[in-house]
């Protein structure tokens, strides 16, 4: 059997096995969970049977009830923004800034880098109501003042670590362990991609830094490697080896490839290795990807008005440029966009560092352009499928830095795994809320807490899966995002 | 009347007994499930599974749901909280178990509905046979020593060479199927070249097998490959998977760890030596501790030393050493026995018969080293960056340490010995009054001093009242303390590091006569740092400490002291390396003694003579330059840490103590009195192991067919998926113990001389469908290459393969955007020379968080942990780099200038290419297409040659500009670290204009070559070239 | 006639032998675990009367009605009825005594299934006496028993069926039933919705937690264990074990001894497959008894803590939540069997396929247990002549997702089949004013309309697309005015427009 008598008969077996599906609907995964649980399967956590395509294991499959959203994006703030001087408004600390901190607040806390008794520290910045939702915000995102109203706070995020990676991985694999699968890789692995000419999962960065816990925060772990995220610049090569060599311009490229395909049909013929099909195929959708990816990746094209908008400059990499990079790349169907903008972190160790001129710095490079993400996103009618979500792997504490005892040069606070801020617009979730409470320092979660797990199975919840029912076998265990700990979707937020 | 009575009794029951019959008859259908059911139930083959799979979640080593879990036969056979029997042997209507999963009341029911679906009516008929014939426990397979196996009678056949084939084609006829002939023979080396040396063979390698036409040649060539130093490094590099070998630490910052490469280096020499993987197992786990160990003993010990380790701001080093310490475990456990042991560490294993307690006593085993996550990865050993050198040195690192230990010992006795005066009535004043204050406090009769605050930097000046003695002074004792003496063993306090100490006496009118220092004796043979009597450093515990630690002081002339008199300490307590918890001496006690022996005691002559030995030899070891290998090193008895369990995992949540053992379910350890940790290496390999064996062979396996017999090699436990030719794997493992002595050499040379190796690979669309992973192996392996391979081959056929061995990690060209490590302290990537760039994939720096992009778009892990084996991905991003990485690409236009270069008309030079990349000759219909291909790039060359010359020139520019900015950034870091040490900025550093385009950057190329160029990158992408 | 056949004398003694099951009554009270073992087969063998008294009194009035055309022997039949109604009563009786079952229901059950047993016993007694020729009337006398038997035999199974299936079993699902909340409803909700402070302790705090966690057992119509909880007295009083509810001593208060039992201890309440009581739940409860279970008071009054008070806002929260959501969380959590999913989809099922092969990936169900399609293309430029591929199933699709597609109106006619099509994405597409005139959309919600070359002209057009609820028109000829007037065209539609303006850029 040749190959071109091989494509159909994949395409039969193919077809007998969606025939299979269409006869089954969820298939046999759900054989007995409908006809004798119905209810407590969903509780139940009775895996998902996910029939990917064998020769495509990105192509896009249905949810498994009605999605409110399709698409994620998902700005992260690395380092841990200090939620005390932008969103989280707390007059009281104000008034017990510079005493020192009740020994009450330390029993029990793991710092990074605070010693001793620090001393308490006021906002360090002017905050004001905005919108109908007279959401409380910071002087310092005038722009994103102006659309409180499409925005939903939780104001009550917590997670269990106090250390950049490890809080960094619960945020995105659910564990504080190497070797979890992201969030987006198992997005991916639910719903696959709807667009075959580009990755489903992309990854931009800004800042001019990886998140510490690097590649293991888009990783696939134990799921399939294809749907790991893929790094992408916004400057350069956009993906690793997307370039032709300077030797090679793509009419001989195209030529060697059809050479190359005949060649492997040959091949094919000889050994029936159906490897070799899907190699084929993938060697079709890289060169594609050659084409797709640059034109995806370049926004030299976008008119001026979308330029002032975002406050982009095609070709150097800003928060600005990955912020009009997302809506791009959504508009052509990747499913889960990640950005990550680097140098949050702010200690007071250095001016850069500093709550002060170095978070005043950061908050006017991403205020602008993601503003104009959510506007650019409504006015094309997209933000009722997309998600967008800005958050970090914690917060900060309202005491002032003290490393080694000694107070740090500049102003600065510690990080804070008790509370942190996170917003989120768009599909499925009620716009012009605040969700959750801190306490009156700011400091722990007093209402309503929303832990990453949860914020997982939520989000999980409007793409349309149960968090409890999308788990893949490793180890004997059924692995899912949100751990072993029970997760809940935060049904107050929902729309 | 009586008559009625029994007449209506016996129509009430006759009555019930219908009624019941009715209520049943819904059941009726279970009875023909029975029908075909096995004879003989068995544990393992039927009964297990049903539990493990439906059970084990709540019935398990996590929760004991009811008391009852089905991991052991005492806790699955007896009677739970209900106090119903779970399981009465013989008798299945009275198991309570039964009742449970037949019930159709959702109550009761076994698994709950809302935890999963009812056992099917053939399960409870399996359950229900099991019992009623007798309820026979098995252990698992796995956990079963294997026994020997009498091979399979096959009649008739010449297919077989080896027991291997009896085995597999035994298999193969029960399923109806035929083995494939014998590949070709250029096939077949190919295959095998690239199995044991992971490059393909050359043109001469592959005339001379052609030519050789004797019965052995294939066999010969097998023995030419195994005797290749190929051979060491193709397989090291299966290994470092395990061994989680890797340039970097991971973790948080991902700094470099420069040195470890000698144990790379040390893997690959004892692949080439055949070290038999006993003592290739030994010499990892427990090198230092052999008698008469060698450097090379210590450098093997690096296999733990590869944990990830945590540099980043306010981590504790006493957590991320714990971490460490459990990833030794997790990694033991999952290289030799294949096992996953990570989940134990909070728990009982939820389905293999480990339980939670055994976790931390095998955690016991590796608990004592003195390594800690420090930022310095002490301990370290010196070894000379030479290997020849240090062959020559091997011998001498015991000798030196056996000195150092007893010449330790002598002081230590002194010690003891000594009568000590301490210090009472101290004063105390430091720099930091106001963030700390000193307490005192007596303890047995022994003034101590305590501090309370978290300051650092500290500067102690301790006054107090000169001891009253008759004999002047001679030394000092300053004595450190844990908070909590009991606890500490288990939950040390934090470590400390005496920077400078200074001793005053001040006599009644006020003169002050400082007191100088000759000598400090510690209370540790094998210190990380060494003393400095002039300065007083030398004491420190950078790690934590569990005990009471104490040094001696030795005064250099001895000192009288009148009454009255004070003494003065000056303690400088030296800087917080960036830690949450403070280098300082938190609780200490400080003594005087007037003994003079302690100047007697460097005075004997065994001490210095043994001294003076010492010295030689360390002249002798630090010959040649020095590197520093981080590596395991026990700690002394007196020191010893203490295991307790972890509650829930929780590491400050301590429970029992756990002395060093061995699980229960496991052989027992052997018992010969060495150090513990060195007893356990021998116990991983001891002859009773029941999965050591098993699962080297399956590694091997996996190797060569691409599946191993087992195919989950992260797990040969109760929910790993079951061999598929179990007798073979137990034949195998046993020859591999017994006949082969463990030889790893033998074992592989075995396999691949078997049929069953050698076949052709061709398939077909029925077997694709009747056995897709070729299990069965009903036809020859056909495997994707590793990134390592492809890349080395690329390289091999491109005639540029540096094959120069060991040393330090290289950095060939990344493609543009390659290198993102997640910190800066992972450095830059600064490009090798040519040459360098272009040695073997194992030689190339590994960097976790950065790991170069050929092999992870291949599948390769990052080595933060134990991988076991590598899922092959077919994705649109491995075209990207066959296609156009620049260092792949730079070796396959070296590959089409070969061919090029080859004598002949085109037909021919395609040819050969196309041989040396197969070893096989070109089917015509192939060779048209390629001339053809030839025809179409002269053709379009012309148009493209400007547009080529443009981009050629911009890439040029590019790297050029490139190599300048990585210097100007060198050039920065290094001006400000001389900022920072208020030292000159130094001038001689490299100017970035010194980079400039070189002639070979000039754009030469000519339609001839892009022809070749594009036709060796199709034969370089062919699929029959990934693979093998 | 019928009864003139002689008959042989033993025919009584069916009677007593139908009677004989209540030699079981020998178990009554309590013998053991016998009795409960017996009690449990009373929910199969009620069956039988049900089935065979029924049967046979359809075989009589047959009989009857053809006047004697069809003979049927009803005698075996009717023994049959009789003595498995006994024992369906005794057995119910066991069953009681056995589970300690009690309750105005269970006890009119009782004693409706006890009439059953005599009616069927009476009507036997009546079929066997006609030997005797008593009187003519006899035969009506016994069909009337039989019959009248039958309606006892009705309502008594509807109680048994009420007690197990709960009461509204048979009406929740009534097509005519309003789903107007009733009136305890009402009280409840408006009782948990009241300030915390002004909250009664008991009727606004206690009982709704136990109404929502326990009542279905332990309600004074029907409750196990001898508890009623829905009672203040009831729990004072207590079960068969001990008083559920001790003021000022939860450690004693049996019922939350039972409420803290592990999960998987049998004893542990609620059992373990019913709703698990909240921590929160737990902490009001135990508050309150704490405070000494008053049966009423405000809230205020006991001066209760920020966590109490929070425990109670977020419990009263769930609480009406979980009233109102409770049935769409039905819906959400029903998940149809595999037959109806492929029942459902079946009638496409085949177009479909060849569709997924043609358009890989493009076409898809809604969700996995959806019979509704998709169709989204984001590589993939449609044309008119792909869209009329779509036509086998146009009665299915609710989303096109067709971003730069090359669409003209001559598609339109393909989509105006698509009546349920709900979300219609053109942007960036060439689709113009024709294209939306010639649409014809019943339950069109979304309409983009970005960048497209539709101008004010489509205004009636778009207009007259009522059931529009979001249009997106920017990048497009309209402007801020014909946008104003399109909106007031459509005011439950949210309309997006921004034009493409330049901002003097501001820092």
């Amino acid at each position: 059997m040749n190959l071109f008598e091989e494509v159909p008969y994949r395409k039969l077996q193919q077809t007998t096995r969606r025939h299979f599906l269409a006869q089954c609907g969820t298939g046999l995964g759900a054989l007995w969970t409908g006809s004798m649980l119905g209810s407590s399967a969903q509780a139940a956590g009775i895996p998902y049977d996910l029939h990917h395509d064998p020769s495509n294991p990105l192509s896009a499959l249905p949810p498994q009830f009605t999605a409110k959203a399709k698409n994620i994006i998902f700005l992260h703030m690395v380092g841990g923004p200090s939620q005390l001087e932008m969103f989280d408004y707390r007059p009281e600390l104000k008034k017990v800034d510079g005493k020192p901190c009740p020994p009450s607040m330390l029993e029990g806390q793991n710092f990074a880098f605070i010693q001793g008794t620090p001393m308490m520290m006021g906002p360090q910045a002017d905050f004001q109501q905005y919108g109908q939702s007279g959401a409380w915000v910071s002087e310092h995102l005038p722009h994103f003042s102006k659309i409180v109203d499409d925005v939903c706070f939780i104001k009550s995020m917590k997670t269990d670590q106090f250390n950049h990676g490890p809080a960094q991985l619960v945020v995105h694999t659910g564990g504080a362990r190497l070797g979890g699968a992201s969030a987006g890789a198992w997005v991916t692995y639910g719903l696959g991609s709807e667009n075959q000419n580009l990755p489903g999962y992309m990854v931009l960065l800004s800042g001019g830094r990886l998140p510490r816990a690097g590649k293991n925060l888009w990783g696939s772990g134990y799921l399939p490697s294809v749907y790991q995220g893929v790094l992408c610049r916004s400057a350069g090569d956009p993906i690793l080896n997307v370039k032709n060599p300077a030797l090679v311009p793509s009419d001989l490229r195209r030529a060697a490839l059809d050479t190359l395909n005949q060649l492997n049909e040959e091949e094919y013929t000889q050994s029936q290795d159906p490897e070799i099909t899907t190699r084929i195929a993938q060697y079709e959708m890289a060169y594609r990807m050659q084409t797709s990816v640059p034109e995806a990746m370049d926004i030299s094209d976008e008119p001026e008005s979308i330029h002032q908008l975002y406050g982009t400059q095609p070709g150097k990499v800003s928060f600005a440029n990955n912020c009009l990079l997302a809506r791009k790349l959504v508009e052509r169907g990747v499913r889960y966009v990640q950005l990550f903008d680097w140098g949050w972190d702010m200690h007071g160790t250095n001016e850069g560092e500093s709550l002060t001129t170095g978070l005043q710095r950061k908050c006017r490079q991403i205020d602008r352009p993601m503003t104009a993400l959510i506007k650019d996103l409504k006015q094309r009618g997209m933000l009722e499928d997309t998600l967008v979500i800005w958050g970090s792997e914690f917060g900060r504490t309202p005491m002032k830095e003290n490393r080694g005892g000694q107070d740090t040069k500049f102003l600065g606070r510690d990080h804070n795994p008790g509370s942190c801020t996170f917003w989120m617009a768009g599909a499925g979730v009620k716009p012009g809320i605040v969700h959750g409470e801190t306490d009156p320092m700011g400091y722990q979660v007093t209402e309503n807490p929303v832990w990453m797990r949860d914020f997982h199975a939520t989000m999980l919840h409007l793409l349309g899966m149960n968090h409890n029912r999308l788990s893949f076998p490793y180890q004997g265990l059924n692995q899912k995002l949100t751990g072993v700990k029970s997760a809940s979707v935060v049904k107050d937020i929902l729309s | 009347m009586r008559w009625r009575r029994h007449f209506i009794l016996s129509v009430a029951v006759c009555y019930l007994i219908s009624v019941a019959v009715l209520s049943l008859s819904g059941c009726g259908s279970k009875h023909s499930a029975k029908q075909e059911l096995p004879d003989i139930v068995g544990f393992n083959d039927h009964v297990r599974p049903i539990l493990a799979q439906n059970c084990s979640a709540c019935h398990g080593g996590v929760k004991k749901s009811g008391g009852i879990s089905w991991v052991f036969e005492e806790e699955a056979i007896t009677t739970g909280t209900s106090g119903k029997p779970s399981i009465v042997p013989g008798d299945a209507d009275a198991s309570y178990i039964i009742e449970k999963v037949t019930s159709t009341d959702p109550a009761v029911r076994m698994p709950p509905p809302e935890h999963g679906p009812a056992l099917t009516e053939r399960q409870v008929a399996l359950l229900e046979k099991w019992i009623e014939q007798g309820a026979h426990w098995e252990e698992h397979w796995a956990f079963m020593a294997p026994e020997p196996v009498k091979t399979p009678e096959i009649n008739a056949e010449t297919w077989s060479r080896n027991e291997i084939d009896l085995f597999i084609l035994d298999r193969l006829q029960q399923e109806g199927l035929s083995p494939n002939p014998q590949a070709q023979k250029g096939t077949l080396l190919r295959r095998v070249t690239l199995d044991l040396t992971g490059v393909p063979p050359t043109k001469a390698e592959l005339d001379a097998f052609l030519a050789d036409t004797s019965d052995d040649a294939y066999e010969k060539v097998v023995d030419r490959l195994l005797q290749s130093p190929h051979f060491g490094e193709r397989w090291a590099s299966m290994w470092l998977d395990l061994a989680r070998y890797a340039d970097s630490k991971g973790l948080g910052q991902d700094g470099r760890r420069p040195t470890i490469y000698k144990y790379r280096d040390w893997v690959i020499q004892a692949f080439n030596q055949d070290m038999p993987f006993d003592e290739f197992t030994i010499k990892q786990i427990a090198g230092d501790l052999l008698p008469n160990a060698t450097l090379d003993d210590y450098v093997a010990t690096a296999f733990h030393r590869n944990t990830s380790s945590d540099d980043e701001g306010g981590t504790s080093d006493e957590e991320f050493r714990i971490v460490a310490q459990m990833d030794r475990v997790n990694t033991t456990w999952q290289v030799w026995h294949g096992t996953t042991m990570a989940c134990v560490q909070c728990h009982s294993h939820p389905y293999d018969p480990l339980r939670h307690d055994e976790y931390f006593q095998f955690m016991d085993f590796f608990n004592n080293t003195q390594d800690g996550d420090l930022a310095a990865e002490y301990p370290h050993i010196k070894v000379p960056k030479d290997p020849e050198l240090q062959q020559k040195l091997n011998p001498l690192i015991s000798q030196k340490r056996e000195l150092q230990e007893s010449l330790w010992r002598i002081t230590a006795k002194l010690t003891a010995e000594t009568k000590w005066h301490w210090l009472s009535e101290m004063q105390s004043n430091t720099n930091r009054d106001n963030q700390l204050q000193y307490n005192f406090q007596k303890v047995n009769g022994r003034e101590e001093f305590l501090f309370d605050g978290t300051p650092t930097r500290v500067h102690q000046t301790i006054t107090a009242p000169a001891p009253e003695v008759q004999h002047p002074l001679h030394a000092l004792r300053l004595e450190v303390r844990p908070d909590d003496l009991e606890s500490a063993p288990a939950a040390a306090s934090p470590g400390f590091r005496l920077d400078q100490i200074k001793i005053t006496l001040i006599s009644q009118d006020g003169t002050q006569t400082p007191i100088d220092i000759d000598a400090i004796f510690r209370d540790e043979p094998f210190p990380f740092l060494w003393a400095n009597p002039s300065g007083g450093t030398g004491f420190s515990a950078l790690n934590y400490i569990f005990h009471d630690r104490w040094a001696v002081f030795r005064f250099k002339e001895a000192v009288t002291v009148e009454p009255g008199d004070q003494i003065k300490i000056f303690l400088n307590h030296g800087a917080n390396v960036g830690r949450k918890d403070l280098l300082l001496i938190r609780r200490g006690a400080i003594a005087l003694t007037g003994d003079a022996r302690w100047r007697a005691v460097t005075q004997q002559e065994d001490y210095v003579a043994q001294n003076q030995k010492l010295k030689e030899l360390h002249q002798q070891l630090s010959q040649g330059d020095q590197i520093s290998v981080p590596v395991m090193v026990e700690r002394p008895e007196h020191l010893r840490r203490v295991t307790k369990t972890f509650v829930r995992g929780n590491w400050t949540d301590l429970g029992e103590v756990q002395p060093a053992a061995v699980p229960a379910s496991f052989h027992s350890l052997p018992d010969t009195g060495e150090p513990k940790r060195l007893q356990m290496a021998r116990w991983l390999v001891d002859d009773h192991n029941p999965l050591a064996a098993r699962v080297l062979v399956s590694r091997f396996w996996e190797q060569l067919f691409g599946i191993g017999i087992v195919e989950t090699l992260e797990d040969f436990g109760s929910v790993g998926l079951p061999p598929s030719h179990p007798e073979l794997l137990d034949y195998m493992a046993l020859k591999l113990m017994h006949d082969f002595d463990w030889s790893m050499k033998s074992l592989l040379r075995y396999i691949v001389t078997s049929a069953a190796y050698r076949q052709d690979n061709t398939s077909t669309p029925e077997l694709n469908a009747l056995d897709p992973k070729n299990r069965l192996l009903s036809r020859g392996p056909r495997v994707r290459l590793t990134g390592e391979m492809i890349r080395d081959q690329v390289l091999a056929l491109g005639g540029v393969l540096n094959t120069k061995m060991y040393g330090p990690a290289v950095m060939p060209q990344q493609p543009e955007g390659g290198w993102t490590p997640s910190h800066g302290s992972a450095g830059d990537w600064v490009e090798s020379s040519q040459a360098d760039s272009d040695r073997r994939s194992i030689y190339v720096h590994w960097q976790r968080s950065s790991v170069y992009p050929v092999f992870t778009a291949f599948d390769a892990p990052a080595r933060e942990l134990c991988s076991d084996r590598r899922i092959q991905s077919n994705t649109p991003l491995q075209p990207l780099f066959t296609l156009n990485d620049p260092a792949l690409f730079q070796a396959s236009q070296a590959f089409g200038e070969r061919m090029l270069q080859h004598e002949g008309d085109l037909a021919t030079q395609i040819s050969y290419g196309y041989e040396l990349a197969t070893c096989k000759t070109i089917p015509e219909i192939k060779l048209q297409k390629l001339i053809q291909l030839h025809g179409e790039v002269m053709k379009m060359y012309p148009e493209n040659e400007a547009a080529m010359r443009a981009a050629w020139d911009q890439e040029v520019e590019r790297r050029v500009e490139e190599k300048r900015y990585l210097i100007r950034k060198q050039n920065n870091q290094k001006k400000a670290r001389a900022r920072q040490k208020k030292q000159p900025e130094p001038t001689d550093l490299p100017d970035p204009m010194s980079i400039q385009r070189s002639p070979e950057d000039e754009f030469d190329y000519s339609a001839e070559r892009a022809a070749f160029d594009n036709i060796a990158t199709v034969i370089l992408n062919m699929d029959t070239v990934l693979n093998k | 006639m019928y009864f003139e056949r002689k008959q042989p004398l033993s025919q009584l003694w069916q009677v007593p032998l139908a009677c004989s099951p209540l030699v079981l009554l020998a178990f009554y009270p309590e013998v053991g675990d016998w009795t409960t073992f017996f009690g449990r087969f009373h929910p199969v063998v009620l069956h039988l009367p049900i089935g065979i008294l029924l049967l046979t009194t359809l075989m009589e009035v047959l009989q009857v009605l053809s006047g004697g055309q069809w003979k049927f022997s009803t005698r075996l039949p009717l023994f049959l009825g009789a003595i498995s109604a006994v024992a369906a009563m005794v057995l119910g009786i066991l069953l009681m005594s056995g589970e300690k079952m009690e309750g105005a229901l269970i006890e009119s059950h009782f004693n409706w299934g006890i009439a059953t047993a005599v009616g069927a016993v009476l009507a036997l007694t009546l079929r066997c006496l006609p030997q005797y020729n008593i009187t003519a009337a006899l035969p009506a006398c016994y069909r009337g028993t039989l019959i009248l038997t039958c309606g006892i035999l009705t309502w008594a199974s509807h109680q048994g069926a009420s007690i197990t299936h709960g009461e509204t079993y048979l009406t929740d699902h009534i097509p005519w039933k309003s789903d107007a909340p009733s009136a305890e409803e009402v009280e409840l909700a408006s009782g948990l919705s009241l300030e915390t402070g002004e909250k009664d302790i008991y009727q606004h705090v206690v009982v709704p937690i136990f109404q929502s966690k326990c009542y279905d057992c332990h309600m004074t119509t029907k409750f196990k264990g001898e508890l009623v909880m829905d009672t203040y007295e009831g729990l004072i009083k207590g079960g068969s074990t001990d008083a559920a509810i001790i003021p000022n001593d939860v450690e004693y208060s049996y019922a939350m001894e039972r409420i803290h039992l592990p999960l998987d201890d049998e004893e542990h309440m609620p059992p373990a497959n019913e709703p698990q009581m909240s921590a929160e739940e737990i902490q009001l409860i135990e508050w309150w008894i704490n405070h000494g279970a008053p049966p009423e008071g405000k809230v205020a009054s006991f001066h209760p803590d920020t966590s109490v008070t929070t425990a109670i806002e977020s419990v009263s929260q769930t609480l009406l939540l979980e009233m109102e959501t409770a049935p769409t969380a039905e819906i959400e959590y029903k998940e149809p069997t595999v037959e109806e999913i492929a029942e459902s989809r079946a009638p496409l099922a085949n177009a479909m396929l060849t569709l997924q092969d043609q358009y890989t990936g493009l076409v898809r169900y809604r969700h996995a247990m959806s019979n509704q399609i998709i169709v989204s293309s984001y590589n993939h430029q449609w044309t008119d002549q792909e869209i009329l591929d779509l036509q086998p199933i146009v009665a299915k699709v609710t989303e096109l997702i067709l971003p730069r597609s090359q669409l003209t109106a001559a598609s339109t006619e393909v989509i105006n089949q698509m009546i349920t099509l709900e979300v219609l994405d053109l942007r960036d597409t060439t689709t113009d004013d024709r294209f939306v005139q010639a649409l014809n959309l019943p339950s069109l919600q979304r309409l983009n309309l970005f960048q497209t070359q539709v101008t004010p002209a489509a205004i009636d057009a778009l207009a007259s697309m009522s059931s529009l609820r979001s249009l997106t028109l920017s990048y497009t000829e309209f402007d801020q005015a014909s946008i104003a007037q399109l909106q007031q065209r459509l005011p439950d539609c949210e309309i997006h427009f921004e034009a493409p303006v330049l901002q003097a850029s501001s820092p």
